[in-house]
């Protein structure tokens, strides 16, 4: 399951629908949650990072996203839910929860996923602060840490 | 013809704009060559990783435009 959503959003609650929804089956959960540093890369303060999304397509890439990486990872659920619009220091960006019967198909899946969502998640981002705004692009570590995973 | 702009292009040249099209068309090349002239994009539509989208496909200067198109154009996009 998949969505964009424009709010902040509850991950602990997230948390709980996600694991009692998790079979039998699955012997392993991973989460991860991205949050929104109140510090840009050079250390100074931002005031908030701005996701602009697309109308279609930003919800349609997080979907073909997590079903490209569930086609390499054999997980029993996964989930992700991002952000889009303005979000606060502290606040979530992105959650992403797997499921699966063994531990390291739930770590990679998550880990796969974030790798993707990084690099090709349809959104446009910039941080905001008091020294201005600036346009995020992906940096080389991210394209690097993306080219682990098979297409 | 309508032009959406994204991200950092949507800073520079607003999120949409309608043009007068030709009726005999143009190609991508043309109307990049237009937005430089009429709105000062010329360099930023020429920047690193800027695409060209056109319905669900991404397209290359020599596509054809009727006019009747919604053109995209795409900074590199950053998720979360």
């Amino acid at each position: 399951m998949t969505e964009l959503v424009l709010t902040p959003f509850d991950e602990a609650a997230l948390y709980r629908a996600f694991v009692a929804a998790v079979p039998a089956t699955s012997g392993a959960v991973v989460s991860f949650t991205g949050r929104m540093r109140g510090a840009d890369a050079e250390g100074a303060a931002l005031e908030r990072l701005v996701l602009e999304h697309h109308p279609e397509r930003t919800a349609e890439s997080l979907r073909e996203l997590a079903e490209r990486t569930a086609a390499h990872c054999p997980v029993d659920l996964l989930q992700v839910i991002h952000r889009a619009g303005a979000v606060a220091p502290g606040e979530a960006i992105v959650w992403v929860a797997a499921a699966a019967a063994h531990r390291r198909a739930a770590f990679d899946a998550v880990d796969q996923l974030m790798d993707r969502l990084k690099t090709e998640a349809v959104l446009w981002k910039r941080e905001e602060g008091p020294r201005g705004r600036r346009w995020i692009e992906p940096c080389a570590g991210d394209h690097s840490d993306r080219a682990r995973w098979e297409d | 013809m309508r032009v959406r702009f994204f991200g950092l292009l949507a800073d520079l040249a607003g999120r949409e704009r309608a043009l007068d099209w030709p009726g005999e068309g143009g190609t991508v090349a043309a109307l990049i060559e237009r937005l430089g002239a009429e709105a000062g994009l010329g360099a930023a539509l020429a920047g690193p990783g800027v695409r060209t989208c056109v319905g669900r496909d991404f397209v290359g200067p020599e596509q054809w435009l009727a006019g009747d198109e919604i053109v995209e154009f795409w900074p590199p996009v950053s998720g979360g």
